[in-house]
């Protein structure tokens, strides 16, 4: 045993700043408000942050024919939209909207930093970012309506020691 | 209505009946009706398709199948009095959102019964109601 974990049980909270651009170290919602859903209750898939990451090509001129390349690192992270795949429906929608338009109340350059809990972490995955409200979700036929919400990300802190969720009711 | 199990039975009932008033309707399975037509429709399937549930397990969607069989035995034309039922099964099914995924008949041991089968699915939110 490794300590492998499922993803169920993953919790996702939010909380706004207080002064713009310090990450709150209290205030962590899994909702918007009472009557509203938990956000874990209706994402059903989240994307991750890429590792992938910005090469820079420093081989030297004086590299021999058949030497190897050599590289140094540079910025790493996603486009700058987090998305998550949601059941979509009446009281997801207002359950998003809700916490769209909570963010959108904010002033003087405040936003919002989220948490991703893991089962069992005592860190949890930090980062700061804009929710976008919920768009025209995806359809097919005898399916379930499914579709993407998404966060703009303007900083990300990474795994930091987790702050658990208040309680809203 | 929610997509209760009666509320969907009874809409085939009502359907059924509308063709056929003498016909016998139920949701316990017999291998062998004892009265004629007989339709037999009941829920043999439900599960929570593994995309649908939520970080949280919440379990609000479900995949539902249904199968109807008729059984007729009307002398020279227990084929087409199965598929007349058979088509009201599957209008009402059909106004339900539920797809045909399988008809064929089914042979029996008596002869003189005509046996139909067909199974339908759908995916049901708990949120939903039944079309009025």
């Amino acid at each position: 045993m490794a300590g492998e974990i499922a993803a169920l049980g993953v919790k996702f909270l939010y909380a706004p700043e207080s002064t713009a651009g310090v990450r709150p170290t209290t205030g962590y919602a899994e909702k918007a408000a009472a009557g509203t859903l938990n956000l874990a209750d209706f994402i059903v898939e989240a994307s991750g942050f890429s590792a992938d990451i910005e090469t820079a090509d420093v081989t030297p001129m004086s590299t021999p024919q058949y030497g190897r390349h050599r590289f140094i690192p540079l910025l790493y992270g996603n486009d700058g939209n987090i998305s998550f795949n949601c059941n979509v429906n009446k009281m997801s929608r207002e359950s998003w909207n809700a916490i769209c338009s909570e963010h959108a109340a904010l002033t003087d350059g405040k936003s919002f930093w989220w948490e991703v809990i893991l089962p069992g972490e005592s860190d949890g995955y930090f980062f700061r970012g804009e929710p976008i409200p919920m768009q025209m979700p995806d359809l097919t036929t005898a399916n379930a309506v499914q579709g993407t919400v998404s966060i703009v990300e303007s900083d990300n802190v990474g795994f930091q020691t987790k702050v658990d969720p208040i309680i809203s009711g | 209505m929610k997509y209760t199990n009666n509320a969907i039975y009874t809409k085939v009932y009502n359907a059924v009946k509308a063709v056929e008033s003498n016909v016998f309707v139920t949701q316990t399975y017999t291998p062998k009706p004892s009265t004629f037509p007989t339709v037999f429709i009941r829920e043999i399937g439900r599960f929570t398709p593994q995309p649908t549930a939520s970080f949280s397990n919440a379990q609000d969607i479900s995949e539902r199948t249904w199968e109807a069989q008729i059984f007729s035995n009307v002398s020279g034309g227990a084929k087409e009095q199965a598929y007349r039922l058979m088509d009201a099964v599957k209008d009402a099914m059909r106004g339900l959102y539920f797809l045909e995924t399988f008809e064929s008949p089914l042979d029996q041991t008596d002869k003189s019964i005509y046996c139909l089968v067909a199974r339908f699915r759908r995916i049901i939110g708990s949120g939903e109601d039944i079309p009025s």
